[in-house]
């Protein structure tokens, strides 16, 4: 068995390294594509409730999370795949050997899908700032918006960092069920391997290999990262 | 310069004030003492409609601030507060506190904002800590630059919400000098506390709140030597006889 995942290992490693390179691009684009996202179902979905205007929105956001966290990743994409070409003509061409036109959508769907866990991260985010803080930048005469952006969302982003590293080593992750539709991942190229040596569970090992090194380094960096921000805090 | 008229607040339920009508005059120190629970806060955020009363309404300066059409974030620049937990923006330094308003919300030159904030600070003996970051200062020293903050702002009027009260013992002191010193130059001042000396020694006026309402009013002698009614009588001789 070792002979044989050496074997693989020694043969195909480029179509793996290949495989995540174009991983770590799908996941980092998703991440900062479900942060921008995030950041507007979050500032919608935190909207006061007395006024309609915001009332809607808010409603509209509630909405937009439970479905995108109610229905499983892969359903999404493939109804992304179907719909968004008819709204959006994506071009046609190859990205790092990925079709786009099967990866924009897909790219697309992930970003929605993200922005939706992420909205929520950054609303506990948000809320994990002091009550006290909000209030005494309405004394200080700021308005509700110039608070958030001047006090309450610089403390919220250090809170939420560490989560929202978390959420990129998930979209690691997660984003393996995009080969379902064609998209050059790592798990595309595992199957490649898988096809032309016939030789199934080596070839899963190997690929169990590459994801664990990845998310293992992420989470470490996570990690450093983590206590770096909390040196900071006490100097 | 403050009237209320009925206010009234209740959260959910629970009537926090029934209805008080109040004149706070320019210049005066009014000290607002009470059992926790009386409202006493209540009362005070509602006056920079921190809290929406529930019906009355507030008139500063002849503006009706409960009217939905007052620009209250207008008619906050000239009511400084001080929170009992400081609420100094953790996320700037002393000096960006202190400036932050009078640059966003004034729209004054930094330059200026910033002599401003040096002289406050020299007023209040912190001048060497403009460039620290509050969680670097002790509560004492939060507070008295949160006064600082308030007063940056150049406001008609200073509301305290018992601004002593997460203070270790031996910091009381140092913020309540400020307060004296802020009292003496004939700012009006509405200051919600249990500092029983400091009300008696600073204070123009004194309110006693009981259960969302003004039982009894008068000067500090009044008040704390000749109380008629008989809640505050027994409120006084617990709080003072500690």
């Amino acid at each position: 068995m070792l002979q044989e995942v050496l074997y693989i290992i020694q043969n195909y490693y480029p179509y793996y390294l290949e495989g995540t390179r174009n991983t770590i691009v799908i996941a980092l684009l998703g991440v900062v594509g479900g942060i921008l996202c995030g950041l507007f179902i979050c500032l919608m979905r935190m909207a006061r409730k007395k006024q309609v205007l915001p009332f809607c929105l808010r409603t509209i956001a509630k909405m937009y999370i439970a479905v995108f966290r109610g229905t499983p990743v892969i359903v999404q994409l493939w109804i992304a795949y179907f719909m968004f070409p008819k709204f959006i003509p994506f071009p046609s061409g190859f990205f790092l050997g990925m079709d786009l036109e099967k990866l924009l959508p897909c790219l697309l769907a992930i970003c929605l899908n993200s922005g939706a866990y992420v909205a929520e991260i950054f609303r506990a985010g948000i809320e994990a700032v002091d009550r006290g803080q909000m209030e005494a930048a309405l004394c200080v005469g700021m308005k509700r918006g110039m608070a958030m952006r001047l006090v309450i969302l610089p403390q919220a982003v250090k809170n939420v960092l560490p989560a929202l590293c978390n959420e990129f080593v998930t979209l690691i992750k997660e984003t393996a069920v995009i080969s379902y539709l064609g998209v050059a991942d790592l798990f595309y190229s595992n199957s490649l391997v898988k096809t032309m040596t016939y030789r199934m569970l080596p070839s899963y090992l190997v690929l169990a290999m590459f994801y664990f090194v990845l998310c293992y380094v992420a989470s470490k960096g996570v990690g450093l990262l983590e206590r770096r921000l909390h040196r900071n805090d006490t100097h | 310069m403050i009237h209320t008229k009925n206010l009234k607040k209740s959260f959910g339920k629970l009537e926090v004030l029934k209805g008080i009508d109040e004149h706070i005059e320019k210049g005066e120190v009014v000290v607002v003492i009470g059992p926790s629970g009386s409202g006493k806060s209540t009362f005070l955020r509602c006056l920079n409609l921190l809290e929406e009363p529930t019906d009355g309404q507030v008139i500063f300066e002849g503006q009706d601030i409960t009217d939905k059409k007052t620009d209250i974030s207008q008619i906050r620049q000239k009511m400084g507060m001080v929170f009992q937990q400081f609420n100094l923006f953790n996320n700037l330094s002393v000096m960006e506190n202190i400036t932050v308003g009078p640059i966003r919300v004034k729209k004054m030159s930094e330059a200026a904002a910033k002599q401003k904030a040096y002289e406050l600070l020299d007023r209040v003996g912190l001048k060497d800590k403009a460039e620290n970051y509050p969680h670097q200062l002790s509560g004492g020293q939060k507070q008295r630059i949160a006064i600082v903050r308030a007063l940056a702002m150049e406001p008609d009027v200073m509301l305290f919400d018992e601004p002593t009260s997460a203070l270790d013992p031996e910091m009381v002191g140092e913020v309540l000098d400020v307060m004296k010193a802020l009292a003496k130059e004939g700012m009006t001042m509405v200051i919600v506390t249990h500092e029983m000396g400091f009300a008696r020694e600073v204070g123009d006026r004194v309110l006693f709140m009981d259960q969302g309402v003004v039982l009894e009013q008068g000067t500090p002698d009044e008040i704390f030597n000749h109380a008629q009614n008989e809640r505050t009588q027994e409120f006084l001789s617990k709080v003072l006889n500690m």
